[in-house]
């Protein structure tokens, strides 16, 4: 009867519900922070899975655009012994010293790359100076199309009609039986105040700028005249034809000679897009920090250095810094190679053809030394590298948090950087070698 | 004398008192399982980030190389001794270890060679290095300036093999400390306990003369 008593199931003391409370209490408490932690951990992992996505896509993005680089445009507009008229005496302006180019300042300019070192837009922070490339060649197609005559009727500019049955054009998708997808097509090709280049049937190029396009019916088709309006007057750059002050090279009188290929002039920086629609709505819900949320961008540019209407684009986001070097041909005897690191003045040797004193050799670059680095987007470290040899920003980089000024974890974390570099050669200039 | 029915139930409510050592600790092993677990799956998924990051620094690195084989041959004409002569690395290509993996030398100008930095940048510093390159230079049609060269139509190609090559975290080589030493191709190629390796292949052509 004793024992029945003493083990009956007559409930919980306090002490015995406390102690229980206590202990569940601790566990639950053990088990919440570790979920949290593995949580945290796993969020982290996969920012920074991000941040290498990120740089990955940008940097193959700006591989492809590097190697296209001079494809079906001049090297180096100044010196190409290609150019119509021809650069005599050798290393002169003779022939783009003019109104035309001088009011088309990236035209005149037209080389393979040029590197502008520290001159992006923007920058993470004021101690990262990224620099800016700018890139010349033909990025719409890969073709170059043929001129079947150029129409006498059109008054106000050159009106060329392209062969709509070239296989260039039909490699392209151009229906001639369908007006309005071929007009789109054409625009989308030769958009307004874009760069033409005019190839003659002995080798020689010009350049022009493009009015506009149209299409209009040619037999049976709707779309069978396809047509590239070429801008005139004093502020473009003027086509010289055969014949002209007894010139050897150029269009002949009815352009049956040459064919036409669109010349782009594509730019890469960092820029800071979080206030520019619609990119704006990607960092509404940003957590607020000292560093400007700058990405790597890709943008073309008119023949006068403006952004083209919805060329802009991001191709990674949380950029931290973006470096070009170039690899060129120091001496065009020997052709040793040497390479010129990001942010050395002896790029400048390699730049600007037009505002270098001695006019610079962008056609005897060979190849492109870049880097790319990209951070997460939030931190989840609480230091830097603890190596006096490595930067900061290298490795990780500071992220303040805006609510608070101090120095403590809460208020300090830092962000994991991943960079990729790589030297890209430039193929569209492997044999351009000419001395001045 | 307590009759076996009240015995039979003493027992019973004593069960219920509370858990043994024996359960006690077979709970806790079970947790410490679960705990290891997510303290694996820690493990795991940063050694994945950190092998991606380098995966991807090193093909960089492979791309880089094939590309600087590419310049190098622009130096390689229809000059007879340009290839021997002019180019930095493709004169390989004509010597008794033409189609073997070997380390390619620093270049004329110290600034490219077969070593690299955690963050992919060349250096020539062991402390700094992580990425070591093999290249395999195999000619394919006849290049000019080569000994026994028969048909010198100028329009010699070479194929261009890239691996690059960095040790695993866990594991150490048996060979030796310095697997980026002249020597070592052969072994360190063999050795995919200890190495990740990555290879990417192209081809180069001879130039033409200057435009």
């Amino acid at each position: 009867m004793k024992i029945r008593q003493k083990y009956s199931p007559r409930g919980f003391t306090l002490i015995e519900l406390m102690v229980a409370l206590t202990g569940g209490l601790f566990f639950a408490m053990f088990t919440f922070m570790m979920t949290r932690d593995i949580s945290r951990f796993f969020q982290n992992e996969a920012m920074l899975s991000d941040a290498n996505m990120g740089v990955l896509t940008g940097f193959q993005r700006l591989r492809n655009d590097i190697s296209r680089a001079g494809f079906m445009a001049s090297p180096n507009l100044r010196f190409d012994p290609k150019r119509c008229p021809a650069p005599l005496p050798a290393n002169t302006l003779n022939g783009i010293n003019n109104a035309g180019y001088d009011a088309n300042p990236e035209l005149k300019r037209l080389a393979l790359l040029r590197v502008d070192s520290g001159a992006s837009t923007a920058s993470a922070t004021s101690t990262i100076t990224p620099d800016r490339l700018t890139l010349y060649g033909n990025y719409k197609t890969s073709e170059s199309f043929s001129v079947r005559a150029k129409d006498p009727a059109v008054g106000g500019g050159i009106g060329l009609v392209l062969e709509s049955e070239s296989q260039a054009l039909l490699r392209l998708g151009y229906d001639q039986t369908n007006a309005t997808t071929a007009a789109a097509l054409l625009a989308e090709i030769f958009p307004a105040n874009s760069i033409i280049r005019v190839v003659d049937d002995t080798g020689k190029q010009q350049y022009a700028l493009v009015s506009n396009t149209s299409v209009a019916t040619f037999g049976a088709y709707p779309a069978g005249k396809p047509q590239v309006l070429l801008s005139t007057g004093a502020s473009v750059p003027s086509i010289i034809s055969r014949g002209d002050s007894n010139s050897l090279c150029g269009p002949k009188a009815n352009w049956t000679n040459v064919r036409v290929n669109p010349v782009n002039i594509i730019q890469y920086e960092l820029d800071d897009l979080s206030t520019t629609s619609p990119y704006n709505l990607f960092y509404q819900n940003e957590e607020p920090t000292s560093l400007v949320p700058v990405s790597l961008v890709r943008r073309e540019l008119s023949a006068v250095g403006l952004t083209l209407n919805n060329s802009e684009e991001p191709i990674s986001d949380y950029a931290v810094d973006f470096k070009v070097g170039l690899i060129v041909v120091e001496d065009v005897n020997t052709r040793t190679i040497k390479t010129i690191p990001a942010g050395s003045n002896d790029l400048d040797g390699y730049g600007d053809p037009i505002s270098a004193t001695n006019g610079a050799s962008p056609h005897l670059i060979r190849g492109v030394d870049v880097s790319l680095s990209v951070r997460s987007r939030v931190g989840d470290r609480f230091g830097d590298i603890d190596d006096a040899n490595v930067a900061s920003g290298l490795y990780r980089i500071p992220l303040k948090q805006a609510s608070g000024s101090g120095t403590s974890e809460e208020t300090i974390s830092f962000a994991r950087v991943r960079t990729l570099r790589a030297q890209i050669a430039t193929r569209n200039s492997r044999n351009a070698l000419w001395a001045y | 004398m307590r009759s076996k029915r009240q015995i039979k139930k003493t027992r019973s409510l004593s069960k219920s008192r509370g858990y043994t050592i024996v359960e006690l600790l077979i709970a806790l092993g079970i947790f410490a399982i679960g705990i290891t677990g997510a303290a694996a799956m820690q493990s795991v998924t940063s050694g994945s980030n950190r092998h991606a990051k380098n995966l991807a620094i090193a093909s960089n690195i492979a791309e880089s190389w094939l590309d600087r084989l590419a310049i190098d041959s622009s130096a390689w004409t229809q000059d007879s001794s340009s290839l021997t002569l002019k180019t930095d690395w493709l004169v390989q290509a004509t010597t008794a270890t033409q189609d073997t993996w070997k380390i390619p030398d620093t270049n004329v100008d110290g600034d490219f060679g077969a070593t690299f930095g955690a963050l992919g940048q060349f250096t020539n510093l062991i402390s700094q290095r992580v990425f070591c390159t093999h290249i395999r230079l195999t000619p394919l049609f006849s290049l000019v300036g080569v000994a026994n060269n028969v048909d010198a139509t100028n329009n010699g190609l070479i194929r261009t093999d890239v691996r690059v090559f960095w040790p695993k975290d866990s594991t150490v080589w048996s060979e030796g400390a310095d697997y980026c030493a002249s020597g070592s191709e052969a072994s360190v190629g063999a050795d995919n306990s200890a190495f990740h390796f990555v290879y990417f292949s192209s081809a180069v052509r001879q130039s033409v003369n200057e435009e």
